[in-house]
């Protein structure tokens, strides 16, 4: 290897040099390869190659040099300085042609906007939700810490617990909050907010100082209920209150109780998970009032606390999770009824993200990322075809240049500086797309049961800035180093001699520009297929019946966790008085839980005469209270028994599942049992319903039962309602008219069932909607691309058809095979969609069931609407091949 | 009559001089050149010992070595009488100059 490497650069030597100082210096430097290389092996070996290939290079190098007679010094910088200016003259002459050309660079800057764009757009989510450190000062030094027991190893912990491990850890000043929702406002103006309730020095651990008025300290974690103050965040201080600074002062009505806003955060934090958008702050002494619970923040079991701390100066995480230990043994000394088995104190460093936001939004976000890689990839194919074109129509001017004496270097640099500086452009319109459509995201109303307080609100930030810039220079490298590379090749002479075939125009240059084409038919393939088989197991999930009648069904939930039960029973029984006088309604009822949304009510019971498993005393089943009309407005059908009476308290009965019966009593009739509820006594067996789906459609069978809500009136529930008319209508009419039934009942997420069952889909329709966008926009530029393929190719095979004619060639069987040309390019295309697409749909199965089946009768149409399209785009062009006068073409040769 | 300023610089009175006590190699010359700070890149060191061969001062020639199996070339230098004859002439110049510059200290002082 040496020798063939030797001979390469003695050939770079200027011949005077080669045997007086080449040859020697070589020789030398083999002795010294040759004892290296013997005592070498392996990576020892491969070093030593590569040094001695340097040194090879640099001898030739130096040999150049001295037959040039000149040092170094004076070089380097004379050859900086050519290059800047040769750079600095490019660049202008560039944006000077740019200028002159606006169609194409604002296509090209176009084209470059909608694949950058969208991939910006998805980077910022990324770079907000996944990879922006936590908005405080320093916050390297800020760790989080949770509780550790047997089941969880990242829980959350009660008051007493943090206000131990508080006062047990010295090298960390620790802090606690909790995210909750709360309603806001008076009367009408009433909305769901998030709210994070926090302790005095939250603010202090974090480093925050206020825009305006003051934070919460220490004064506002004194006594429990007696601190009713809140600070906005910036962003709904600006939205609320208009940024008036007369809003500080001013009350918020939080569940009715009024709390004065005495400050606003400073602008861009919105609280320390990136996906929450927190509109206020409130003090973690006034629970009660943000979130009614009937509990006291003094309960040990009572865990609902994340905890967020600065390392002091000098301590470590070792010594925090040492102090931490102590604190947590301690605790579990004096409360053994609490804690029996295990607990302990994890602390780790803080990150913005918390690992049930990460679970979610990374396989969503990881898809629809690559979905924009995959538009970015058609792209640069597009404008490599575009480019490719150019190239084709300016060789004749770079001939001449060329023999003139522009240097070959020269060419390929001034293409490469047109290609990154469209880039640049394509980049920053890109920036301006993201910007823009994040901002119309961030305006969608999300779905709160599932999404609750996520934002979509996204930052621009160094991290967005530079991922632009990066992105821009790698597709322009991308989609401008085929064409430069080609460009340094063109042959003068050829095309000077003769106007046909040359290797800028030539084959190769065709055969880059359909391998560009055929890129961007598979990629548009692969794209549409993926948005196309979530689209169809989305419907295919809407149409599985869950086991009632979902049509026609409404829901809206009310909130009376304040009130006490007979306040309760009564603004109940008035609300349900009033939705059933409305003449569209057939039937109406509430429930503490909708089926088919997530959450799960669990609760212990006995059955005398049954022997539990594992020797434990009781089972836990999945329930549901409702009341008596409950399941004739959903539709579920008796199989035995029947639903209890609105008054039928004694003896207390129960609604059970037909799995529960066969579960519980394989032998014997269910109706008439006796079933003991742990801590609530005896009950009997009312009635058996159909099973139905509680969670998702398909799920497994569950014993499942339903207690009576006339037992103990619900503080949160739902109201069902059965309507004979369009359900969406009927329930915008009675939104009004339930809260005027009075001012405590202030209805919330009020929507139809369909609407519902809508929401746990809401990411998989998201990737649906990605997909089908991003693969459209690959489709047009394919067809584009397409054309401009068959165009040019047209253009330069004019004298060809010129002569195919001149023998007796039709032009129709010209633009036959012209088209046919285009119909293969597509079809092979599709051909390799196809098959990427059918390996790679099963990473669609994680977003909904059914998707992860590859499909033919998706991809297909799709195939065949590409086809169509293609035959479009390539019509023109092979109309004007088939146009192409004879004489013309011969003597324009 | 006083001798002549010498045609050659003071790197190649270095080389011819090493030379003057017998033949060596190249690569044993540049090291000897490095030892006193030059650091001459080797086709540098070799176009300068071309120069000193184009001039009748050296001569040069290839030697056949064996190094693990491998057959190897070195080039070898040894002074010429044209050689010797410059080495001597220097040095006596720089000698002559060197006792001209002692004198004269020496007269200024008395």
């Amino acid at each position: 290897m040496p020798d063939r490497w030797t001979g390469l650069c003695r050939r770079l030597v200027p011949d005077s040099l080669r045997e007086r100082a080449f040859d020697p210096a070589v020789a030398d430097l083999r002795q010294e390869w040759m004892s290296h290389a013997a005592a070498g092996r392996g990576v020892a070996l491969a070093v030593a190659r590569l040094r001695y290939g340097l040194r090879l290079v640099a001898i030739a190098v130096e040999c150049r040099r001295l037959a040039m007679n000149v040092s170094w010094a004076t070089v380097l910088p004379e050859r900086r300085e050519r290059r800047v200016t040769m750079w600095a003259r490019d660049l202008r002459r560039t944006l000077r042609m740019l200028g002159r050309q606006p169609l194409f660079t604002a296509a090209a800057i176009a084209t470059l906007a909608l694949g950058t764009g969208a991939n910006l757009t998805i980077f910022s989510f990324v770079n907000t939700f996944l990879l922006a450190p936590l908005p405080a000062r320093d916050p390297a030094s800020l760790v989080r810490v949770y509780g550790v027991d047997d089941r969880n190893d990242r829980d959350v912990v009660s008051y007493p617990n943090f206000v131990d491990g508080r006062k047990g850890v010295t090298g960390l000043d620790l802090s606690a909050h909790a995210v909750v929702s709360a309603r806001v406002g008076t009367g009408d103006a009433i909305d769901v907010r998030t709210v994070e309730l926090v302790t005095g020095n939250y603010f202090r651990v974090l480093g925050l100082a206020p825009a305006s008025g003051r934070l919460l300290d220490e004064r506002d974690e004194v006594t429990e209920g007696a601190h009713p103050v809140a600070v906005l965040s910036h962003g709904y201080w600006r939205s609320r209150f208009a940024g008036q600074v007369s809003a500080i002062g001013q009350k918020l009505y939080v569940n009715g109780v009024p709390f004065e806003i005495v400050g606003i955060t400073p602008p861009g934090y919105r609280g320390t998970f990136s996906a929450h958008a927190v509109d206020f702050w409130a003090p973690l002494m006034m629970h009660e009032s943000v979130r009614p619970s009937g509990r006291s923040l003094s309960r040990r079991g009572w865990g609902w606390l994340s905890m967020i701390g600065r390392l002091q100066p000098g301590a470590d995480l070792a010594s925090v999770r040492h102090e931490l230990g102590l604190a947590a043994a301690d605790i579990q000394k004096r409360y053994p009824n609490s804690f029996p088995s295990k607990f302990d104190f994890a602390v780790t460093p803080a990150s913005a993200v918390n690992e049930a936001d990460r679970e979610v939004m990374t396989p969503v976000l990881a898809m629809v990322f690559g979905f924009t890689v995959l538009l970015m990839i058609v792209t640069c194919a597009n404008l490599a075809g575009v480019m490719q074109a150019r190239l084709a129509a300016r060789r004749r001017e770079m001939a001449i240049r060329l023999s003139l004496g522009a240097g070959r270097g020269r060419l390929a640099s001034e293409w490469l500086t047109e290609c990154l500086c469209l880039a640049v452009l394509g980049g920053l319109a890109g920036l301006i797309v993201a910007r823009l459509t994040g901002a119309g995201l961030a305006r969608i109303p999300l779905p709160l049961q599932i999404l609750g307080d996520l934002s979509f609100e996204t930052a621009l930030d160094w991290r967005m800035v530079a991922y632009a810039a990066a992105l821009s220079v790698a597709s322009g490298l991308v989609f401008g180093l085929a064409p430069a590379w080609r460009a340094g090749r063109v042959q003068a002479f050829p095309l000077l001699k003769d106007a046909g075939g040359t290797v800028a125009g030539g084959r190769r240059g065709s055969r880059l520009r359909k391998v560009a084409v055929l890129v961007q038919v598979t990629v548009s393939i692969v794209l549409l297929t993926a948005a196309g088989l979530l689209g169809a197991a989305l419907v295919r999930q809407h149409g599985l019946t869950p086991g009632f009648q979902t049509d026609g069904l409404g829901i809206s939930s009310f909130n009376l966790q304040r009130e006490t039960p007979d306040v309760r029973r009564d603004l109940t029984d008035r609300l349900l008085e009033r939705v059933r006088r409305h003449p569209a309604v057939a039937s109406a009822d509430i429930s503490t839980s909708v089926p088919l949304n997530i959450g799960r009510d669990r609760m212990g019971i006995a059955i005398p005469g049954y022997v539990i498993p594992n020797g434990r005393r009781s089972v836990s089943i999945d329930f549901n209270m409702v009341g008596p009309d409950f399941f004739q407005t959903l539709g579920i059908g008796f199989v035995d028994g029947q639903s209890w009476s609105p008054r039928d308290l004694a003896p207390a009965a129960l609604v059970v599942n037909e799995t529960f019966a066969r579960r519980f009593w394989p032998d014997k009739r269910a109706v008439g049992q006796p079933v003991e509820i742990i801590g609530r006594g005896m009950v009997t067996v009312a009635g058996v319903v159909r099973d139905h789906a509680y969670y998702e459609i398909g799920e497994t069978p569950m014993p499942f039962m339903y207690i009576p809500t006339a037992l103990q009136p619900p503080g949160s529930f739902v109201v069902h309602v059965r309507t004979k008319q369009d359900v969406a209508a009927v329930m915008k009419e009675l939104k009004p008219q339930m809260a005027a039934v009075d001012p405590r009942l202030a209805p919330y997420d009020v929507m139809t069932f369909d609407e519902l069952r809508r929401v746990p889909l809401f990411p998989a329709r998201m990737v649906m909607w990605a997909a089908a966008a991003f693969g459209l926009i690959a489709l047009m530029l394919t067809a584009v691309g397409l054309y401009g393929v068959v165009s040019t190719s047209v253009a330069q095979r004019s004298r060809e058809f010129g002569v195919r004619m001149a023998l007796g060639a039709r032009p129709a069987d010209i633009q036959r095979g012209v088209l046919r040309e285009a119909g293969a390019l597509v079809l092979l295309g599709a051909a390799a969609g196809i098959a990427t697409a059918y390996f790679g749909a099963r990473g669609l199965e994680s977003m909904v069931a059914g998707a992860g089946t590859f499909n033919a009768a998706v991809s297909l149409p799709i195939a065949l609407v590409l086809g169509l399209l293609s035959i479009l785009a390539a019509w023109a062009p092979a109309a004007r091949a088939a146009a192409v006068d004879p004489v013309v073409a011969l003597k324009g040769s | 009559m006083s001798p002549k300023l010498p045609p050659i610089t003071h790197l190649q009175f270095l080389v011819l001089e090493a030379l003057s006590v017998d033949e060596q190699a190249g690569r044993e010359l540049r090291a000897l050149l490095s030892s006193v700070g030059v650091r001459n890149s080797s086709p540098a060191f070799y176009q300068m010992m071309a120069r000193l061969e184009e001039a009748g001062l050296v001569e040069g020639w290839y030697e056949q070595k064996i190094l693990a199996g491998q057959t190897l070339k070195e080039r070898r230098y040894r002074l010429t009488r044209t050689g010797l004859r410059a080495v001597s002439d220097t040095r006596a110049f720089y000698l002559e100059r060197l006792g001209s510059v002692r004198l004269t200290r020496r007269g200024s002082h008395a």
